[in-house]
């Protein structure tokens, strides 16, 4: 009587892969967000090799994330 | 203690009042006040206008080609989302259900574009389109991942249905997993024993038992399906030309960035809110028929 099951392994496999798909753009806008200009654009999938975190304090100045914050509750 | 007469209404008033008031401040005159300007010619800063019964009406459904295109692009979205949208949030809800340790993990991935606001994962994913796959592409050698996914029409609208899926999955997925909980264990039991197989309990058991979550998703999504804007203003700006545009873009354009008609303007947001109130009435009314008690 244990007919015309799904399969375990396929519910997992969907399973992963959309989770890939659910994590794969806020991936890539986090690792992305740490490399250099010059580093993203010679490849965007490889891991930075140093972490630039100035990229950060830069996006706070520059937008004034400070004050769009406020502006938007 | 039990309120006799008109005390007893008087006391329901008191807690109605306050909340009727504001409705009708915020909610009922500007509706109203938006009806009415709909059968007028005003562009919206001048004091006088005129008077012109449904001119704008017959003008927008007869004689504005690129309105016509706009209500064409937004039906077939909204066909492609409630169909796929429900579908691939019940069958994730159902595979999720079937995990034991790792169901907690797998909801928490899933809901997570949820959390991101429209407009940032319409920007995330814009780079992932221009720029991550066909550089993936290049260097895997898979070409066909190498399209316009902007720039071309007829793949943009695919695009635009990703995004929209990607975001909006994780919050009816939820829903119907909450509906799935309250499905009572003894009845799947029930079904089993009688010999019924997976697919039998899922059609015949679960499905009329979730049939109140299914009204709710299905109205959520028609409802907001109609009335999408950031996805498209994020991938697209509903460009090439006007080729993605969709009835809310044409309706802020002709309101706020181009013409000025703004009477216009409000006859097509009002052509807008009654295609979603009888699409609506109609889909409740429906799924309402199917509810079941257990």
């Amino acid at each position: 009587m244990r007919a015309k099951r799904i399969p375990n392994l396929f519910i997992l496999a969907v399973l992963v892969v959309s989770s890939a798909i659910a994590l794969f753009p806020i991936y890539m806008a986090v690792i992305n967000s740490l490399k250099t200009q010059g580093e993203m654009f010679e490849s965007f999938l490889s891991l930075p090799t140093s972490l630039h975190f100035e990229n950060y304090s830069q996006a706070f100045v520059k937008l004034d994330l400070l004050h769009s914050a406020l502006n938007s509750p | 203690m039990e309120l006799k007469g008109s005390k007893k209404y008087l006391s329901l008033a008191a807690f109605v009042t306050p909340a009727l008031i504001l409705y009708t401040l915020f909610l009922l005159i500007p509706t109203i006040g938006g009806i009415y300007y709909s059968f007028t010619d005003w562009d919206g800063l001048n004091q006088d206008y005129n008077f012109i019964g449904f001119g704008n009406f017959v003008e927008a459904l007869r004689d504005d080609p690129d309105f016509l295109h706009s209500l064409w692009f937004t039906m077939k979205y909204v066909v492609f989302m409630i169909v796929l949208q429900n579908g691939l949030a019940l069958l994730l809800a159902v595979f999720i259900e079937t995990r034991r340790r790792t169901k907690g993990l797998f909801r928490t991935v899933l809901f997570m574009p949820n959390m991101i606001s429209i407009i940032i994962s319409a920007f995330m994913w814009t780079f992932v389109f221009s720029q991550v796959l066909p550089q993936l592409a290049v260097k895997t050698g898979l070409m066909f991942l190498d399209q316009s996914y902007l720039g071309d029409p007829k793949v943009s609208f695919f695009s635009i249905l990703i995004v929209s899926l990607w975001n909006g999955v994780g919050y009816l997925m939820i829903i119907y997993i909450a509906a799935m909980q309250g499905v009572p264990q003894s009845m799947k039991e029930a079904a089993m024993i009688d010999g019924a197989t997976p697919f039998q309990s899922f059609f015949k058991v679960t499905l009329p038992m979730i049939a109140h979550a299914i009204t709710i998703c299905l109205f959520l999504t028609l409802n907001n399906a109609f009335k999408v804007y950031e996805v498209v203003f994020g991938l697209t700006g509903g460009g090439p030309g006007r080729a993605t545009q969709v009835i809310t873009m044409n309706i802020y354009e002709e309101a706020f960035s181009n013409n000025f008609r703004y009477g216009y303007a409000n006859a097509k947001s009002v052509i807008l809110f009654v295609m979603i109130l009888i699409f609506t009435l109609i889909q409740i009314k429906m799924t309402k028929k199917r509810e079941v008690e257990a």
